[in-house]
């Protein structure tokens, strides 16, 4: 509990007054709205029956002025409390974003990013529900059961044992259905989770359902399932309409039994009983039971939102271990020389991936890196980035160690060109301008010409205004490799890292592409993780890469001449390129 | 200041219900034919349940007549107390009281659970009839249609908006039905109790009510917008997360975080318009029920005083005010969501109306030879001017391999949307086998043609479930056979569970590469006389794709293939290689001639250093 009060304090801090504030206009609000029964009490007993009838006027207005007053000072007091509550969860979720942004590769390998996107949305809405809600609602229910008990055991003791008997049946009774229907609820959510992720599926999916002639087949499996969903709903709807009856049976009787009793009571005017505290004490039970019935299932939902409290903690004390050093550097020029020296690292322990790997790589130089998949040519350029950090030995730019480099004004160094391109739900506009939010538009029409998607850009509907991504026109892949790359070229970086897709663009555009990539790495320091020949042979350096180790570099003639694994790999892609003629 | 607030939330909104769509209804004949297609098979239980409704209505006017009973009879409150002479007569009238409200209770009871079962049932009924309905119709509808619908809203009006009228048929309308038999019955209690007062309460009724009509509108739309702008931070904090590697690329952490500060504080702007919305209606509904009953109790109250009314008619009349105001609350507030249904049932008929626009025939392929013969064909998408395809014209043989090529663009894919028979061709006619496609039957032409997609789709499921897809009798050795061809077979015997790995939303992500030998494996699986593969091969290494290509080449023999591809190696390896420009095929023949002529295949093979 304390660690998790000290993760939270800081956002609580800002608003701790006014919360006080609030809950104490909470409190007065709830007696103003418990007052009206004893006025009722009042009006029958001490004006109506003894005849006193010059109170009357007083006790009606009374009667009118408690509830108005009452809900007058909550409007003012749920303004207050919301106001509070939703700019904290606002600040919580802004602090779980940014915390999970600079977290490293290593917590995004860990963890699914459905997963941390629940911890952001979910659980804080959970917790915010314990803030706004309940809360505010178990201190309410509170002050009602204690002030309820008081007026009604001042009125008769006998009658309240009474209800006491009463709210445990009603308790019980809640207890035993609400666990069935728990049971149904999530039963039937799940069902219906799976139906709406397969229609998800086969509504994209629907060329794929109709190659394989398989409409019928997913009616009997979408029905099978309706028919499985529908039956559990309908199980937990007539849970809680059980629920529901044998509540209303238990508090309807219960409170018949109780104004019989004290019907007898008054029928003996020894008993003291009036009809006024009659009305009175039956209205007090009626308001009792809500209360109560809540605060009993307080507890369950407490531990769920605690629950919640701990995961959104755990993202919040999560070491960033791709970090700013305490002074971080920020060189006035960047040449560009990168040197990798002894690196150690691997993803899992037992695992090691690079053993003391070494390169260096001079100002301007563009490197083919080469090698099967699994080789770890992908790997070295995310050490690069510092999308994780060395375990051993340095990565060096201008022979300064990267992390003593401030990271923000490292990473604006790079352009990135990644194997399956990244497309936000944004404009074409937007997405190009990705890395530089406050290009111009010539800017960006620049960029997108050089990457050759300008007359794409052209015969789309809004031309860059066009919205693409999830929600907007689908580009083909090719395209929003283009996109993509435009987007690093508008970067203008001093270090390009391009991850060659293996898939193939129409030819035509991508010998456009590759003469732009070319312009866009002159004077830059190219990575390419490459898969083309003709990539390759233009590279100032290949590093032939075989399970984390270098084992052959230099240009293309070199390695020819050396008749090793490049000599024997180049082989291969020439008869590729030939094709199986034979 | 506050204007300038206001003016702020406002545009806030109006951003996030930009394309709210109001949508045509036709409410006379859409109402008609839901009544008549879906209601009326459970016509018994809904006239039931309107029945045991009055039961219900009637409840809580009767409690406040016993009380009436308790102050005037039992205990005389008022006329001079219990007669202690005449004990027993009290005592009597006593256990009566109990004996009515008990009875009283258990009818009320009997009824609401009937009630609920009877149209908590007839409700499920409708909601699986109208989602099978719908679900049946989506099997059958033109390609077309999912090209013009994104399949978010596809699926909404399978789920949400069919939920929407089942909510309003299993609870709201049942709701509305007993609130005006509680308003009847309450008012009509009041004027047995006391007319002139009764007529008061009557005025006042539509002012209450009009203060709900005022601010429910409002509400409804002010909460639209906050849950969109809910989801919208969902979407936009999934997306960047799920590609955060990017966001670290470009250094762009601190934007993206204001970014997402600017939309809490958006939501923060809008939940507090919204909170003084609820709370404003709460608190005027208190001050004019609470003004109102405290003035008829002094009003009833003088009349006591005087002795025109009983003690207990009087609290029998406050009694009664309460669930009469509710049913007003509760009336004006579904006035707004009845809105809404018109304009679902019409997006729910629009669907259910949509014409099947492709006619199926009736020859069966099966048994035909894989022989393709494309004659004058000119096509173009629905909507679009211009031809897909123009005046196309080529055969191809059984057995045959041939490669396709052209820039993007240049109706490739086309021609194997036609082949599919996704799409009729504007003029000409496509011919498998023989057979005009518009006379085949469309399942048998899609067991005779299988194709391979540029971009694979995974289910979620196990591998073995994605392959199987193809033919769900298929042995396990089968399986594994397919898989084999595709070469993924050593890929999948590394996972943990081997074919038994959960792929898709849930398992384990697949590379590009992957998916595509999964694709591939499973139109392996069903054995077509004609393969069409939609570059199939684009996202594999090189290595890879050669063995693919010797596999199928051994698999493939004696079938008809046909080959969408960018790689020279690909277009070499086919029989016969056609190029496409502009919708028109523009050369002919094999590697060898068209290497010679000038002409967008030469130019690839220049590039691709195959010459």
């Amino acid at each position: 509990m304390r660690p998790l009060i000290q993760t939270f304090y800081p956002f609580f801090k800002p608003y701790m007054r006014r919360l006080a504030l609030a809950m104490f206009g909470m409190g007065v609000f709830i007696l103003l709205v418990l007052i009206p029964p004893l006025l009722t009490r009042h009006l029958i007993d001490r004006v109506v029956v003894p005849g006193a009838w010059e109170q009357l006027p007083w006790v009606v207005l009374a009667m009118a002025l408690a509830p108005i007053a009452a809900h007058t000072l909550r409007y003012f007091n749920i303004n207050l409390i919301l106001l509070m509550s939703t700019r904290l969860i606002a600040d919580l979720r802004v602090a779980m974003y940014r915390k999970i942004l600079a977290l490293s590769m290593r917590y995004h390998g860990e963890n699914q990013s459905g997963k941390i996107t629940g911890r952001i949305m979910d659980d804080v809405s959970m917790v915010q529900r314990l803030l706004t809600g309940e809360s505010v609602r178990m201190l309410m229910d509170a002050i009602i059961v204690v002030f309820c008990l008081w007026v009604m055991l001042s009125i008769s003791t006998k009658l309240t044992l009474l209800v006491f008997v009463l709210m445990i049946c009603y308790v019980l009774a809640y207890r035993f259905f609400s666990r069935r229907i728990r049971v149904a609820t999530r039963a039937h959510r799940r069902i219906f989770d799976q139906i709406g992720g397969r229609l998800q599926e086969t509504v994209a999916g629907v060329r794929q359902v109709r190659i394989y002639n398989r409409e019928e087949w997913e009616n009997t499996v979408f029905l099978g399932r309706m028919a499985g969903s529908l039956g559990r709903e309908m199980e937990s709807a007539m849970g809680q309409m059980n629920l529901s009856v044998a509540c209303q049976a238990i508090s309807g009787l219960g409170t018949t039994a109780i104004v019989g009793v004290a019907m007898f009571m008054a029928l003996n005017p020894q008993t003291g009983m009036t009809y006024g505290n009659l009305a009175a004490f039956s209205m007090y039970t009626w308001t009792l039971i809500d209360p109560v019935v809540r605060l009993t299932n307080m507890a369950g939902q407490l531990v769920e939102t605690l629950v919640s409290l701990e995961r959104i903690a755990s993202v919040l004390r999560e070491p960033t271990d791709v970090a700013d050093p305490p002074r971080p550097v920020r060189p006035d020029s960047v040449r560009g020389t990168i040197e990798f020296k002894d690196v150690v690292f691997s993803y899992a322990p037992d695992k090691p991936l690079y053993r003391g790997l070494s390169l260096k790589v001079n100002p301007g130089a563009m490197v083919a890196l080469v090698g099967e998949t699994g080789c770890g040519k992908t790997s070295l350029t995310s050490l690069l980035m510092r999308y994780w950090d060395v375990q051993g030995g340095s990565v060096r730019l201008d022979g300064r160690d990267i992390r003593e480099l401030d990271l923000h004004w490292f990473r604006q160094l790079f352009g990135v060109v990644l194997q399956d391109p990244v497309i936000f739900d944004a404009t074409l506009a937007e997405n190009i301008a990705y890395g530089r939010p406050r290009a111009s538009r010539e800017a960006v029409e620049g960029a997108a010409r050089a990457a050759e998607i300008y007359e794409l850009a052209m015969a789309l509907p809004d031309g860059f205004d066009t919205m693409i991504g999830a929600q907007g026109v689908k580009l083909s892949v090719g395209e929003r490799q283009r996109v993509s790359i435009a987007r690093a070229i508008l970067k203008d970086p001093v270090i390009l890292v391009l991850d060659e897709a293996t898939s193939s663009l129409d030819s035509q555009s991508e010998a456009l592409i590759q003469k732009a990539l070319a312009t866009a790495l002159k004077g830059r320091t190219g990575f390419v993780v490459a898969h083309r020949l003709s990539t390759i042979e233009k590279a100032d350096m290949i590093v032939v890469m075989d399970r984390g180790r270098i084992i052959e570099q230099g240009t293309h003639r070199d390695l020819l001449a050396l008749q090793g694994k490049y000599f024997r790999l180049h082989r291969e892609w020439n008869r590729e390129a030939e094709g199986a003629r034979s | 200041m506050k204007s300038n607030r206001n003016a702020r939330v406002q545009s806030i909104m109006d951003r996030a219900l930009a394309d709210l769509e109001d949508g045509p209804s036709r409410i006379g004949p859409d109402m008609a034919q839901f009544g008549r297609r879906y209601l009326r098979p459970y016509r018994r239980g809904i006239l039931l349940a309107a029945a045991l409704s009055m039961v219900v209505a009637v409840q809580p006017f009767a409690m406040s007549l016993t009380s009436r009973f308790l102050v005037d009879d039992v205990l005389r409150v008022n006329r001079g107390g219990v007669d202690m002479d005449n004990i027993a007569h009290h005592v009597v009238l006593a256990w009566w009281l109990i004996a009515f409200r008990v009875g009283l209770w258990l009818a009320y009871l009997t009824a609401m659970w009937i009630r609920t079962r009877v149209v908590q049932s007839a409700g499920r009924s409708v909601v699986y009839d109208l989602r099978r309905a719908l679900h049946e119709k989506l099997q059958s509808l033109h390609i077309g249609f999912f090209e013009r619908m994104p399949p978010g809203k596809i699926i909404s009006r399978i789920l949400d908006d069919v939920r929407v009228l089942q909510n309003w048929m299993s609870s709201q309308s049942i709701n509305l039905v007993t609130h005006v038999f509680e308003l009847v019955f309450g008012l009509g209690l009041l004027f047995f109790l006391n007319w002139r007062l009764a007529c008061l309460v009557t005025g006042m009724l539509p002012v209450y009510g009009y203060v709900f009509k005022v601010f429910r509108p409002a509400i409804e739309r002010t909460h639209l917008a906050f849950r969109r702008l809910h989801s919208r931070l969902y979407g936009y904090i999934a997306e960047r997360i799920a590609h955060v590697q990017v966001v670290q690329a470009f250094a762009q952490e601190k934007r993206e975080t204001s970014k997402c500060a600017a939309i809490t504080s958006d939501m923060v702007r809008v939940r507090m318009r919204l909170a003084r919305y609820q709370q404003g209606i709460t608190l005027a509904a208190t001050v004019l029920a609470s003004l109102t009953s405290a003035a008829l109790t002094y009003l009833l109250m003088r009349q006591v005083q005087t002795g025109t009314m009983s003690m207990g008619s009087a609290l029998a009349f406050v009694f009664a005010l309460g669930p009469v105001f509710v049913p007003v609350n509760g009336l004006t507030s579904m006035a707004v969501e009845a809105q809404s249904v018109p304009v679902i049932l019409r997006r729910v008929f629009a669907i259910l109306e949509t014409p099947v626009a492709v006619s199926p025939g009736k020859i069966d392929l099966a048994g035909m030879r894989g022989k393709i013969r494309f004659d004058h064909v000119t096509f173009a998408y629905p909507g679009n001017e211009a031809n897909a395809l123009e005046d196309v014209s080529f055969q191809v043989l059984p057995g045959e391999r041939v490669a396709i090529m052209g820039p993007s663009g240049s109706g490739k894919s086309t021609i194997f949307q036609l082949l599919l028979r996704f799409y009729d061709p504007n003029s000409g006619q496509v011919r498998v086998g023989g057979v005009n496609l518009q006379e085949a039957a469309t399942a048998s032409i899609r067991r005779h043609v299988g194709m391979v997609q540029q971009e694979p789709v995974v289910f979620s499921g196990t591998l073995a479930d994605n392959i199987r897809y193809g033919r769900l009798d298929a042995t396990p050795s089968e399986i594994m056979r397919a898989a084999e061809w595709a070469e993924l077979h050593d890929f999948i015997m590394e996972l943990p569970m081997k074919y038994e790995t959960d792929v898709g939303e849930q398992g384990v992500t697949l590379s590009g590469g992957q998916k595509q030998r999964m694709a591939l494996a499973t139109a392996l699986l069903t054995d077509p006389e004609i393969l069409l593969l939609d570059d199939t091969t684009s996202a594999l290494d090189a290595e890879t794709e050669v063995r693919i290509r010797e596999t199928l080449h051994r698999v493939m023999e004696r079938r008809t293939s046909l080959v969408i591809t960018h790689r020279v190696a690909t277009a070499r390896a086919a029989d016969r290689i056609i190029v496409l420009d502009k919708g028109r095929v523009v050369q002919m023949g094999v590697h060898e001639t068209l290497a010679e002529e000038t002409g967008f295949y030469r130019q690839t093979c220049l590039q691709q250093k195959a010459l």
